[in-house]
């Protein structure tokens, strides 16, 4: 089984799209994750999901840090990813999931950033590129 | 709530083919777009606006759902890291 990622057209990098259902919230949310190793933790930007129509009583997460600063993320309880593999939707139960804070620890705007997919969920599959390396393929040999 | 009837194959082609042609034409949006939250549906940007309060309340009036568009902030991304 793989998912196909695709590159951004702008910065070369690697998008997958995915829907995040929050369980507990019963919140769907719509999201072209950057596929990033670089990132040790799965995360939601705040600019990708509308916090109008979130509860308003979300636990915090701890504080995380990237170059925009330092931030603190909420939790977005019993999520589930899933994702469009070549035999079909396929899901996967990640638990809780980050989502980060509009405002950084010093109380300035985040950037509008991407969405990341990180290595706490790129460990569930290989990675391999296409030969002319504008797609990258996330792949499952068995579940 | 089924996750089936929100997650189709419908919904999810729709998304996966409004995502590609997003990012083929992302340098043709910047141009018209640059910091300005997008959607788009059917390789057509059917709302846009500058503040996110704003946006939404424009997704509102226009009756669109969110989960029927593909949501993006345009910005020059090769400046990110």
């Amino acid at each position: 089984m793989y998912i196909e990622c695709y590159q951004g057209f702008n910065d070369k990098r690697y998008y997958v799209p995915a829907f995040v259902l929050s369980k507990q919230l019963e919140s769907v949310f719509k999201i072209n994750f950057l596929v990033d190793t670089g990132s040790p933790t799965t995360l939601l930007s705040w600019n990708e999901v509308p916090y109008a129509t979130l509860r308003t009583n979300l636990r915090e997460d701890r504080i995380y840090t990237g170059m925009g600063g330092s931030f603190k993320a909420f939790i977005l309880p019993e999520c589930s990813l899933f994702f469009y593999a070549n035999t079909g939707i396929y899901d996967l139960v990640v638990g809780n999931l980050g989502l980060s804070n509009y405002l950084t620890v010093d109380g300035r705007l985040c950037p509008p950033v991407a969405s990341v997919l990180g290595i706490d969920i790129l460990n569930e599959f290989s990675i391999s590129f296409s030969d002319d390396l504008e797609r990258l393929f996330l792949i499952q040999s068995a579940r | 709530m089924s996750h089936m009837s929100i997650v189709g194959d419908d919904r999810f082609n729709q998304f996966i083919d409004d995502s590609r042609w997003l990012h083929k034409n992302y340098n043709e949006l910047i141009k018209e777009f640059n910091l300005e939250y997008v959607a788009i549906k059917n390789h057509i940007v059917v709302a846009h606006s500058k503040e996110m309060n704003d946006f939404e309340r424009e997704l509102k009036q226009l009756n669109i759902d969110r989960l029927d568009v593909v949501v993006e902030f345009i910005r020059d991304k090769r400046n990110e890291i």
